[in-house]
Formats: structure tokens, C-alpha cells, sequence
């Protein structure tokens, strides 16, 4: 009996685990499935928290008691209790980071966000007083949030080998791996440019363009989109 | 100054905010910031960031922390070749507005003015402080000052620059082993004449002797000191040498009377530093010392002429990086030989923004719109920005940037 409780106890917290999956073989046998793929911890070790609002939440409601018991992953140099953490920038700074290079990665993302903010304030004031109550500047976290989403792809083209031939089959893509295929079309647009224009300046254009559903990334997300409808006869070899 | 942040998870308390609530802030309402009015120099009543004062003859303690507006013509005129720093004209141009911060050290630099006796010697303020503090700043609003009071304005925007980034640099054909920088001469001759256009007219401003710089170009007793000025802008060979009376004549000119000076020099430490990018013809590194352009501003702050002030600043900055002597107090950045030269001075400190000048600061960017990000408008935020930037402000800056 106490043997079931104490399994059922470790069942409940590792289902708050975010990584691990729970699979119930049959009433008293439960197997665990980590959908984690690499990492330096083993699998029942839990996500750090660091946000003010959750651990204020987690001392309300107790649930720190449970969670102190469980081993616990260390926190990210990213993760800060900062009023201004946005986890979306975040990891776009690290997919735009270079040879582990954060601190340079930050400061092209943030002086982007700089020209962002400085083009349109300097739109406001040219306005008549009359015409700026009309005009509202956006911050460009919420600008940027916004061109990911104008860019993630709902289908991209997979190749799958059938009968000796590889088709470009139109496969529905998750969330996640939308997101990061969004990220890196914005580095790789940003990156097309001049000698003379810096990253961060064509990344903030491309920000700005792609919030407004314009410009070569949302560009490029149609291009997908109209290969996919091309190519739809093929998409039953996704199941053969 | 907040302590280091501790964060201790399990305590569950923020201690960090506990040691950050030592700078008591108030955020000045909780309206969204899209609702709030913007402000400028038309709106009445004006914000209480904001001062009605745009005559720095009339700042006073009660304005302190508030921000001023810059006439745009005004602005042209002393400021187009240099005078306000960069990042911060930056932010001038995308705010539309030139506004600057009414703070203690210009405050008291203007208070001493105002009661100085200037039949004696010319004092000299040396303005000093920790890196992004106000220098410069402190030194654009003395020049306004000094430019509303009729003062004929000797302005250094940046020494190191000449030192640093010479335009042109050639063997100086009358003295041995010296250097010329002839088109940063004209450069500072051109600058000079634009600061005082509308004194170069007056025909008090007169030569006090003859001064010849070849045996065909004679500049002669009782010719306006404006003659000199063209004479060094059109002929490149003699612009050092017109600095040099330039400066000569306005000290004679302050002691007699006719007017009265204001020398500004930012980076003032550069000239007794041992390095610089400059070469002879032989490829032989020299010091200031041995660049004729480095004498005559040198000889303008000695105190052997009455009439007027010289404002000199130190800077850690003005050094290369690698002969940073990470220091910010006069006698170190100075060094024996310039202290030596500059003692007595009236040493005025910048420091860091108070409390009172961090909530203003703040409040005006947030009417500015350059800090959009509706969490720094709180007052945790502002807490957050404080203990990121020192209150620093020039790292405020920098870290309201992205926000």
C-alpha cells in the first residue's frame, strides 16, 4: 500500500515534469519516456524556476514543499528575475549567438530593437500634435513577436524517398520547429547584405517589415507555402 | 549605491528589491503610458521635469534636475562642430528637441561667475568625475551661459581628437622638431568664428600689435580680430600660427577690457600625456608637447590675464586605452608637470545622478517615448534600471536603450 502511494506521489510530480511523458502500462506499472533528446541531467531532475510572479504563486499555493524534495536543473545565465525578460528574445539571441559569444549576440538584438525604437519615435515627433494621438508606437518586443508570427510556416517540404525517388512532400511542422525556422530566416536575411550595413540595422528592418506582413522573410514563408499547395499530390507518401 | 543583488530562492523573498527599495521611487501615476500628454516647450502648464527657464543667466538651485530647452539656432550656432556628445545628440535629434539637465556642478560654476571679480587673474574650474557623469554635458550649458553673457568663446570640443585622429599632420617649417596640424588649425579657426560671429563684429575687438606671417602677409595694429581668424582659414600654412595670436590677442584684449574671454577645454589632461598618433617626417612618435597647436591652448590657461574664466576638464577617456591610468581625480590624470601648471584651480566634482535628478531623468524619457517598455514605467522597473545603471547617466542611457 505504501509502496502504490509513494509511486503514485512520484507519478504526480514527474507528471509536472515538462520533458518526461507517462505512459500507464497497466494499473500499477508505469513507464517513463524522457521526449528530452540530449542533456547533462538525468531525466526526473525538473526546470529551475526564477520568475518572481511564479515563485510568489508557488508559496501560495505550497507547492514549494514538493518541489524543494526534487532535484532541480541549474538556472541559465539567461534566466533573470528581470523585470524586462521576454524568454521569446531570448532565444532568438541564442540562435543568433556565435562560437558561444552571448555577450555580443545580446547587444545586436538589443541595439536592433534600438533602431526599431528610434525610427518610430522620431515619426511621432515629426508629426503635427494633432496627428500623434492617432500614432502609437510599439514595443519592439511586442513588434518582434509579432514578425514571428507572420513568418512561421504552418507546412514545410520534407523529402521522402519512395520507389528509388526523393519527393518534396508537404509535412505539417510543430510550433517549436516553426519558430526556430522563423528565427533563422531573419538571421539569414539579416546577414544578406553590404559590406557597409550592419546586422543590426538589417535586422531591424526586417523586423519592422515582417511585422507589418511585408519584405523577403514573409516572402519567403509564402514561397514555402505555395511549393507545399504545388506539391500536395505527394502528400500521402508522408503515411506510403 | 544598492548592494550586490542576492537572490534566494528558497527564501522566496526578493532580497534584491529589499536592497533596491533604498531609492524610494514613486512611480508618478499608473496611467498607461500611451495615455500620457506629451510635453514640450508650448505645453502649459509645463511638467514638473521641465523648466520654464531656457536662459542659463537665470538657473538656479530651485531648477536643479529639471531639463532645459536649446534653441535650435542657438544650438547651430556653438554647438556644429562639436560641444554636445554624441550619443547624446543622437538622442536630440530623434526626441526633435535639444533639452539638457540643470545640474549642481553647472549651477555652482554659474554661481561662481556671477560673483567673481574678474579684475583679477582669470580662475580656472577644472571638472572632474567618474566616466559618463556629466563633463561634457556640464561644459555645453557653461558654454551657453557664456555665450548669453557676451563672453568671447575659446572652445575645445574634444583636445584628444587632434592627438588621436589628426587630419594632417607635417614638419613645421619655422620651429625644429615641432609638428603642424594645419587643417585641424583651420578646423578650430573655422569653429571659433562661427561660436563668435556676432562679437568678431564688434569694432572694439581690434589688434594690439602688428603681427607678420610671411614678408608679404602683415596683419597690422588697430585690424579687427577677425582679419586674423580669415587669415588662418584661408591660408593653411599660418592657421597654427594665427591660433597662437588669436589667443595672444584675446588675452590682451580681456586685460584691456575690450572683452571678456571664456576658455572651454574638454579632455584638458591630453596635452601633458606622452603619446600620441602623430609623426615626423623621420616616422618619430612625439608627444603634445612637441605639436605646435598644444602651446597656445596650453598658454591661454595660465593666469597672467584678468577678465574672463577657463573651464578645463579631466578625463580618464582622453587617454589611449592602453595608458588609461584609471583614475578619475585631477593630480592623477594631470600628472605632476600639468598639475603643477594648472594649481590654483577650483576643483568641481560630477557625479552620478541623485535621487531626485534619477526620477526626473526618468520621467522624461518616458514623455519622450524612449522607454516604451510598460514594465519600466513601474516601480519595480524603475528600481531594476536604477541599480543596472548606477544611476549612472550615461549607463542609464545605454540601458534604457532597448527597452
Amino acid at each position: 500500500m505504501s509502496g502504490m502511494s509513494s509511486l503514485t506521489k512520484l507519478i504526480s510530480t514527474l507528471a509536472r515534469v515538462s520533458d518526461t511523458k507517462l505512459v500507464l502500462l497497466n494499473h500499477s506499472n508505469v513507464q517513463i519516456i524522457s521526449s528530452a533528446k540530449m542533456s547533462q541531467y538525468p531525466k526526473y531532475f525538473i526546470d529551475p524556476t526564477f520568475r518572481n510572479d511564479e515563485l510568489n504563486a508557488m508559496y501560495e499555493t505550497g507547492e514549494v514543499k514538493e518541489k524543494a524534495l526534487v532535484p532541480c536543473r541549474a538556472a541559465l545565465t539567461e534566466h533573470t528575475s528581470s523585470e524586462f525578460y521576454s524568454s521569446f528574445t531570448r532565444k532568438f539571441i541564442n540562435h543568433v549567438m556565435r562560437k558561444g559569444n552571448k555577450q555580443l549576440a545580446r547587444e545586436i538584438v538589443e541595439k536592433a530593437f534600438e533602431v526599431i525604437k528610434k525610427t518610430q519615435i522620431q515619426k511621432f515627433h515629426s508629426l503635427p500634435p494633432e496627428k500623434k494621438v492617432d500614432f502609437a508606437i510599439r514595443d519592439p518586443h511586442e513588434l518582434f513577436h509579432q514578425a514571428i508570427i507572420n513568418v512561421k510556416p504552418i507546412m514545410v517540404l520534407t523529402p521522402i524517398k519512395r520507389g528509388g525517388v526523393r519527393y518534396q512532400v508537404p509535412v505539417p511542422v510543430d510550433d517549436v520547429q516553426a519558430t526556430i525556422l522563423a528565427y533563422k530566416w531573419f538571421i539569414e536575411a539579416s546577414k544578406d547584405k553590404e559590406r557597409t550595413v550592419r546586422f543590426y540595422n538589417k535586422l531591424a528592418k526586417e523586423i519592422m517589415d515582417a511585422a507589418n506582413n511585408t519584405g523577403r522573410v514573409v516572402k519567403k514563408k509564402l514561397d514555402l507555402h505555395k511549393q507545399c499547395e504545388a506539391n500536395r499530390a505527394y502528400a500521402h507518401y508522408r503515411w506510403n | 549605491m544598492i548592494g550586490k543583488s542576492v537572490f534566494r530562492a528558497l527564501n522566496g523573498r526578493q532580497e534584491f528589491v529589499k536592497r533596491c527599495s533604498k531609492i524610494v521611487i514613486r512611480a508618478s501615476s499608473t496611467v498607461p503610458q500611451m495615455s500620457l500628454p506629451l510635453s514640450s516647450e508650448n505645453s502649459n502648464p509645463l511638467p514638473f521635469f521641465r523648466s520654464k527657464q531656457n536662459s542659463p543667466s537665470l538657473h538656479g538651485s530651485n531648477n536643479s534636475g529639471q531639463f532645459y530647452t536649446i534653441d535650435p539656432s542657438i544650438k547651430k550656432q556653438l554647438f556644429l562642430y562639436g560641444g554636445i556628445p554624441k550619443t547624446y545628440d543622437d538622442l536630440c535629434k530623434t526626441f526633435k528637441e535639444t533639452c539638457m539637465m540643470i545640474r549642481e556642478p553647472a549651477l555652482e560654476i554659474m554661481d561662481y561667475m556671477k560673483s567673481t571679480n574678474f579684475n583679477n587673474a582669470a580662475t580656472r574650474y577644472c571638472l572632474y568625475g567618474k566616466i559618463g557623469t556629466g563633463k561634457s554635458m556640464t561644459m555645453a550649458h557653461l558654454l551657453h551661459y557664456g555665450f548669453e553673457n557676451n563672453f568671447v568663446i575659446v572652445h575645445v570640443p574634444w583636445a584628444p581628437y587632434w592627438y588621436k585622429f589628426p587630419k594632417e599632420y607635417s614638419d613645421c617649417p619655422t620651429k625644429e622638431g615641432m609638428v603642424d596640424l594645419p587643417l585641424d588649425a583651420v578646423a578650430w579657426l573655422i569653429h571659433f568664428k562661427n561660436q563668435n560671429s556676432h562679437l568678431l563684429a564688434d569694432p572694439k575687438l581690434s589688434v594690439c600689435q602688428d603681427w607678420e606671417w610671411s614678408k608679404r602677409e602683415i596683419t597690422k595694429k588697430g585690424a579687427p580680430l577677425a582679419e586674423i581668424v580669415e587669415m588662418g582659414i584661408n591660408r593653411v600654412k599660418h592657421s597654427t600660427n594665427c591660433i597662437e595670436a588669436l589667443l595672444q590677442e584675446l588675452k590682451q584684449l580681456s586685460d584691456l577690457k575690450r572683452c571678456k574671454t571664456l576658455v572651454v577645454i574638454d579632455g584638458f589632461n591630453i596635452f601633458f600625456s606622452d603619446k600620441t598618433k602623430i609623426k615626423t617626417a623621420a616616422f618619430e612618435k612625439i608627444p603634445p608637447k612637441r605639436v605646435t597647436i598644444t602651446s597656445p591652448f596650453v598658454d591661454i590657461t595660465k593666469q597672467d590675464w584678468s577678465n574672463g574664466a577657463v573651464i578645463v576638464s579631466v578625463d580618464d577617456l582622453a587617454f589611449f586605452r592602453k595608458d588609461e591610468r584609471n583614475t578619475h581625480y585631477p593630480r592623477g590624470l594631470l600628472g605632476a608637470e600639468g598639475f603643477e601648471h594648472l594649481d590654483p584651480f577650483i576643483p568641481i566634482e560630477t557625479k552620478n545622478y541623485s535621487e531626485k535628478e534619477f526620477h526626473y531623468c526618468i520621467e522624461y524619457f518616458l514623455d519622450r517615448r524612449w522607454i516604451i517598455n510598460p514594465h519600466a514605467a513601474s516601480e519595480e522597473g524603475r528600481k531594476e534600471l536604477a541599480f543596472l545603471s548606477n544611476c549612472n547617466p550615461f549607463n542609464l542611457l545605454k540601458v534604457t536603450a532597448p527597452l
